[in-house]
């Protein structure tokens, strides 16, 4: 498309650059920047014609700095799911520029825009470092500029052990990167509520709203044994749920629901990044928690065979008993903390 | 492949090229406050303006410069943590009437093209280019737009539940809380947060939990949703049985804003909350009111309502005890049961006093 650049060239008037690696383009760059610092009028009014002109360029001469989306269903755990595994695929695109920060983001949402809230969506987007700009339409929006939709995030996304590998962990990471509030918020509640425990994150299946409360009927009973036979171990429900809340549910004792202790859901995402061991399926959390290659029973059943590697456990039965047999042996290979059979006893 | 190549006509061309008939509705936070009260105001001013200019629509543009993410004011809003505060924040930007997209740019030079573009086709915005260009707010907000619409058409427009939750307000309702009688309540309190501020607003919680124990025995029907960040209540809070914290069940300020658009009434301190129960169509009492917001409000120090409010929505300009709350609770109260006496003669009334 264009030829390398060559020193002289651009004084020359021959060379061609890739956008924005021109010597106009870059000192445009920086002088745009230092406009844009600027606290008059002048600067300001200066910044906005050269970006105008810049970004002018960026559009007609990057490599597919847009993407769009759409989304016609409820933003349920699958759609956050199939954000993140887009977002990994868009960065793995050998057109995608390899620059930190250059991806702008169109979501156009249709259909019953009363039945989707967008919350988690939101906070995904926010946890990432993948997009620059995000843009959402609603139906009957036009959306300037947008080429055909790439990806709809309602359809069923099904991430496996061949899909994670095709993924790659570099793109993973800057899908789940660490912010720093809610990885000062989980350090915080863990040192405070489980003090030296050998931390459990836990994921279950959720409603559209992303309550886990049906799933959780079946699996409290389950949860709370294993807490009490497993000891020096704590149990984190990353998913929300109605236990807690004062008039409406009790507490649920042995099994501590986080996201109704003032952890949002890029705070879930951290804790299921830095908890010791993972235990669920791999949607949004799960990947969260290979992101930062967490040990765990990461639970598969589309999966033809079972395997393990090093300390990834990859289970096909999704059933409470047998994820948490493979859980409890699991915590006995990495070791139950200092002082566990003390406490036991 | 033929080479792309930029022209400055193909510029002019696309910059000219948005549409007139829907407003821009600017939040810079480089100079714009992360508030949620003060975020709520923008979006009715948008509104009023984009109905006397007869705009079909509102374009949300949210603008982040990572190395100036927050006001001066706000100093705890670094370039490290600026997302978690927009993430916060978010759901309310989705409940501005007429909102059509909303579109976060933190890339300077879609900043600078979008400025450009919205000059070049002469879009309608809020705040107008030229105080874009100075960055220049003026805080508190007034009202003054807004009384001035009231007074030409009669009305404002209202803030409606955030785009995507009505569904899940009715059905949380419906789940959890049927038969019941919901009153929203805000009870500000700064100084319980990591950043307090301006902690003499915040609202005496033993007057409170006195008219909590109060209604609990004269209208055991009635259930009390808490509103408000996770720091901002105390743990004794979960002790009443009248009393549902939606943020103990993982629940965020879009569902929150949700259930006070559904609720019956709200109740609390001078804060964002009570900006959103300011500019919806539920009774409410809003207590603490500083006298310095009567000059930006239009009105009168100790008015009992807004210009533009309704019969049933009060202002109290002093700071709250328990006898007033319930003076007030018990006077919306009755006026509810009538409306709903009046509206459906034969559905099931709660007998619950």
């Amino acid at each position: 498309m264009f030829e390398t650049p060559r020193r002289g060239a651009w004084l020359l008037g021959r060379g061609r650059y890739r956008w924005p690696e021109g010597p106009a383009d870059r000192f445009a760059m920086r002088l745009c920047r230092r406009l844009g610092r600027g606290r008059s009028w002048l600067h300001r009014l200066g910044f906005v014609v050269l970006a105008a002109g810049l970004k002018h360029r960026e559009q007609v001469l990057a490599d597919r700095p847009d993407v769009t989306a759409t989304l016609s269903g409820p933003a349920g755990m699958n759609v956050l799911t199939s954000l993140a595994v887009w977002q990994c695929e868009l960065l793995q695109d050998p057109r995608t520029l390899r620059l930190p920060r250059t991806m702008h983001a169109r979501l156009s949402v249709r259909g019953d825009v009363e039945e989707m809230p967008l919350d988690r969506l939101i906070s995904l987007v926010c946890v990432s470092d993948v997009f620059d700009n995000f843009c959402i339409f609603w139906e009957g929006t036009d959306s300037p500029g947008s080429g055909p939709a790439s990806r709809a995030l309602e359809h069923p996304v099904s991430v496996d052990r061949s899909e994670l590998t095709r993924l790659g962990l570099e793109p993973l990471q800057r899908v789940f990167a660490l912010r720093l509030d809610p990885r000062r918020a989980v350090h915080g509640y863990l040192k405070v509520a489980h003090p030296g425990r050998l931390i459990v994150a836990v994921s279950l299946p959720e409603d559209p709203d992303g309550f886990c409360d049906a799933a959780l009927r079946l699996w409290a009973p389950h949860l709370q044994r294993f807490q009490q036979e497993v000891s020096g171990t704590s149990l984190c429900l990353l998913n929300r749920t109605v236990h807690g809340a004062g008039a409406v549910a009790q507490p649920l004792p042995g099994v501590a629901c986080v996201r109704g202790l003032g952890l949002g859901l890029a705070d879930a995402l951290a804790l299921a990044q830095l908890a010791d061991v993972y235990l669920g399926g791999l949607d949004l959390f799960g990947l969260a928690a290979m992101a930062a290659e967490r040990p765990g029973v990461y639970l598969d059943p589309a999966a033809t065979e079972e395997s393990r590697t090093d300390l990834l456990w990859w289970r096909t039965d999704d059933s409470p008993d047998a994820s948490l047999a493979a859980l409890r042996l699991l915590v006995d290979e990495l070791g139950r903390p200092a002082g566990a059979d003390r406490e036991r006893a | 492949m033929t080479p792309r190549r930029w022209r400055l006509r193909d510029l002019v061309s696309v910059l000219r090229g948005l549409d007139r008939t829907r407003l821009a509705g600017v939040l810079d936070f480089s100079y714009q406050h992360f508030a949620l009260g003060d975020v709520l105001t923008s979006q009715i001013i948008q509104s009023c303006q984009a109905i006397e200019r007869g705009c079909g629509a509102i374009d949300c543009y949210v603008f982040l410069d990572p190395e100036r993410p927050a006001a001066p004011l706000q100093r705890d809003i670094t370039p490290e943590n600026y997302w978690t505060h927009l993430d916060n924040l978010f759901p309310a930007l989705l409940c501005a009437p007429m909102l059509a997209s909303v579109r976060v740019l933190r890339d300077r030079l879609s900043v600078g093209f979008t400025l450009a573009a919205l000059a070049a086709s002469r879009v309608p915005t809020w705040p107008s280019l030229r105080d874009q260009l100075r960055r220049h707010m003026p805080y508190p907000l007034g009202h003054e737009a807004i009384n001035r619409f009231h007074a030409r058409h009669g009305y404002i427009p209202t803030l409606s539940s955030p785009r995507g939750y009505a569904g899940w307000a009715r059905r949380f309702v419906a789940r959890h809380l049927s038969d019941r009688f919901l009153v929203a309540v805000n009870l500000r309190q700064s100084q319980l947060t990591p950043t307090p501020v301006t902690t003499y607003r915040d609202a005496p919680l033993a007057e409170w939990y006195e008219f909590f124990r109060a209604v609990s025995r004269g209208y055991p029907n009635v259930r009390f949703l808490v509103l408000g960040g996770f720091g901002e209540w105390e743990h004794g809070l979960l002790r009443h049985d009248n009393v549902l914290v939606p943020r103990a069940m993982g629940l965020t300020l879009a569902h929150e804003l949700a259930l006070l658009h559904g609720s019956r009434l709200f109740m609390g301190s001078s804060s964002g909350f009570a900006t959103m129960a300011t500019f919806g169509d539920r009774p409410y009492v809003i207590t603490g009111l500083e006298r310095y917001f009567a000059a930006h409000a239009g009105m009168e120090p100790e008015a009992e309502r807004y210009p533009f409010a309704a019969p049933d929505q009060y202002l109290v300009w002093r700071r709250e005890d328990a006898a007033l709350l319930l003076e007030y609770f018990e006077r919306l109260y009755r006026t509810c049961r009538g409306q709903d006496a009046r509206e459906v003669p034969a559905r099931h009334v709660c007998a619950d006093v």
